[in-house]
């Protein structure tokens, strides 16, 4: 069983926002990566049923989301954590995660009651379980929001930028727990963070303008920009990208000249070099 | 006086006391294991969320005093009064109150991206908000009845309420449940819960000094004095049950109102607004003397 994309199509006004996507993902964990506006939040919220496409298909665990039955299948084994949250402010943290419960047909009060536990502790907040979610941190909301997205182990786990506002120590756990979401599941996350890809996950896609650049592992991604990244003492003429690193040295991206000291690629560096300079514009500090 | 206290019920609903006491019973006791242990409908199990988060509101405990002081105290012909005027008055309120704030919740706090990816749709929601207003109008209902039955025996023994004219406070209550949420649904802002409010509290005084059958509170004068002879009073004309049908439809329709607004089949629910509106006309029509 795989979630099967094609030719996916969707504007906004004169903006397009997917132009004829096609994708095949494998159960695991794929991390979706791209510069703002590239079409990743789009593509979660139609993978998650929230939006319909203008055009093309979406079959997910065998379910075709635009006919009302199945969409509603789907729903029921689908968690997904949106780019915000916005959870009720008024509510405290369990209380939260109950009502969604509910809305997630979790209508045994008893189990209902075990699996709110049981979410709240895999994402550490069952201290503040009867905290209300406005006195709580940014932070601990995301875990909130991620809390309610796990709630019923479900199939499909789509999570728009899960990570941010999470402190390293949160992160570490972020990944375990995504990272045992269980064989067979499928886990969509789109993220900044390339180092959570490289750490995480199975399958990498990178989109820009609402089509995919690249599909593969993360290694395999790396491996993509084998001789484009090295290393010298100051900017060159054919680097696209280039920094200062921690050791003084200046790390660089683009056609490396003759003699070149060329260092292995990260995931970070073949990502910078897909995107090329669209990449100034968001994650990347430049020192020239 | 109607603005203040509804200024202060808003303020008031703001206050919980359940969280401190929570957290320390979650310490100290052991895990409660009281409960249904099957499924029940999503609706029914919304409207239990929804008592057990609107029970121990600061409002809710005040309401519960003041309306069990309706009951316990007075004497006919103000204990009448007490039963249909009091116990409607303030829980109807209350109820939209409340509700319109627990409905609200969602627009308000921008959760319905993470809503919409769920499998129980806003028509579920909507029909668990309105199961909770229905118990709570079944609460008052018993009220009304537990002050009747104090309440016979007395010298207006043969001008006590009948069963029609009890169930007024549980309709009104109904009433200001089913507004609130008609109002949460169709308008979502802080600003249409006084404005709701006041426009039912001036229809009902408009249409109440001419018109008190089809107006959105209960008919508590039963007796209709002659100044020049107060020895000739008779029963006030027109008919409690018309009036209730009335007010029922009024509810009724504020439900299907709510549940129009929300995404999915449309045909049923306005064939069915179409003869509830017929019906409910009718029952006004019918009720005035």
């Amino acid at each position: 069983m795989t979630v099967h994309i094609e030719q996916l199509h969707k504007r906004f006004g004169r903006t397009t926002a997917l132009d004829r996507l096609s994708l095949e993902l494998q159960p695991g964990v794929t991390g979706l990566l791209g510069p703002n506006g590239a079409g990743k939040t789009t593509l979660l919220r139609i993978l998650a049923t929230v939006l319909a496409p203008d055009g093309g298909s979406v079959r997910a665990l065998g379910l075709d989301p635009s006919q009302p039955a199945e969409r509603q299948e789907l729903r029921r084994r689908l968690g997904y954590l949106p780019q915000d949250v916005g959870a009720y402010s008024g509510f405290a943290v369990r209380e939260f995660i109950d009502y969604i419960a509910i809305l997630k047909e979790h209508t045994d009060r008893r189990a209902r009651r075990a699996e709110v536990d049981r979410v709240l502790e895999l994402v550490d907040l069952t201290d503040k379980a009867y905290d209300r979610i406005r006195t709580i941190s940014g932070g601990m909301r995301r875990r909130l929001g991620l809390a309610q997205a796990l709630l019923g182990s479900p199939d499909l786990l789509v999570l728009d930028e899960p990570a941010v506002g999470l402190d390293p120590q949160q992160r570490l756990r972020f990944r375990e727990l995504v990272s045992t979401a269980g064989p067979g599941r499928f886990v969509v996350l789109s993220t900044h963070q390339t180092e959570d890809v490289a750490a995480l996950c199975r399958d990498v896609v990178v989109i820009d303008a609402g089509r995919v650049l690249f599909t593969g592992t993360p290694a395999e991604l790396a491996a993509s920009a084998d001789g484009r990244v090295w290393r010298s003492d100051s900017r060159d003429p054919g680097a696209t990208l280039a920094w200062v690193s921690g050791d003084g040295s200046t790390r660089q991206i683009g056609r490396p000249p003759a003699g070149a000291e060329l260092v292995p690629p990260t995931v970070e560096d073949a990502y910078l070099v897909l995107v090329g300079a669209k990449a100034l514009t968001t994650d990347v500090s430049v020192a020239v | 006086m109607e603005i203040l206290l509804i200024v202060g019920l808003l303020m008031l609903e703001r206050l919980r006391v359940d969280l401190p006491v929570r957290r320390w019973c979650a310490r100290v006791l052991p895990r409660p294991t009281f409960g249904p242990a099957w499924a029940v409908p999503v609706p029914v199990a919304l409207a239990g969320f929804d008592v057990r988060r609107l029970v121990p509101r600061v409002l809710t405990l005040l309401v519960a005093l003041v309306m069990l002081r309706a009951v316990s105290a007075g004497r006919p012909p103000e204990a009448y009064n007490g039963v249909n005027q009091t116990i409607g008055f303030y829980w109807a309120m209350t109820g939209l109150f409340v509700l319109v704030l627990v409905a609200t919740v969602g627009g308000r706090d921008r959760e319905q991206e993470a809503l919409a990816a769920l499998p129980v749709g806003p028509r579920s929601r909507v029909r668990g908000v309105a199961l909770t207003v229905l118990l709570a109008s079944l609460v008052v209902y018993v009220l009304a009845a537990l002050r009747w039955l104090k309440v016979q025996g007395g010298s207006y023994d043969a001008l006590l309420p009948n069963g029609w004219e009890l169930a007024q406070p549980a309709l009104m209550v109904l009433g200001g449940g089913m507004l609130g949420l008609l109002v949460a649904r169709l308008l979502p802002v802080w600003a249409a819960v006084p404005v709701a409010a006041i426009g039912a509290i001036f229809w009902t005084g408009a249409v109440g000094a001419t018109r008190d059958w089809v107006m959105l509170a209960p008919v508590y004068e039963w007796v209709k004095y002659d100044e020049r002879n107060p020895a000739a009073a008779v029963l006030h004309p027109g008919s409690f049950g018309w009036h209730n049908a009335f007010l029922l439809g009024l509810c009724g329709l504020g439900l299907l109102a709510a549940l129009l607004r929300e995404h999915g089949p449309r045909r049923g629910l306005v064939f069915t607004g179409v003869g509830l509106t017929t019906a409910t006309v009718a029952a006004a029509l019918l009720a005035l003397p």
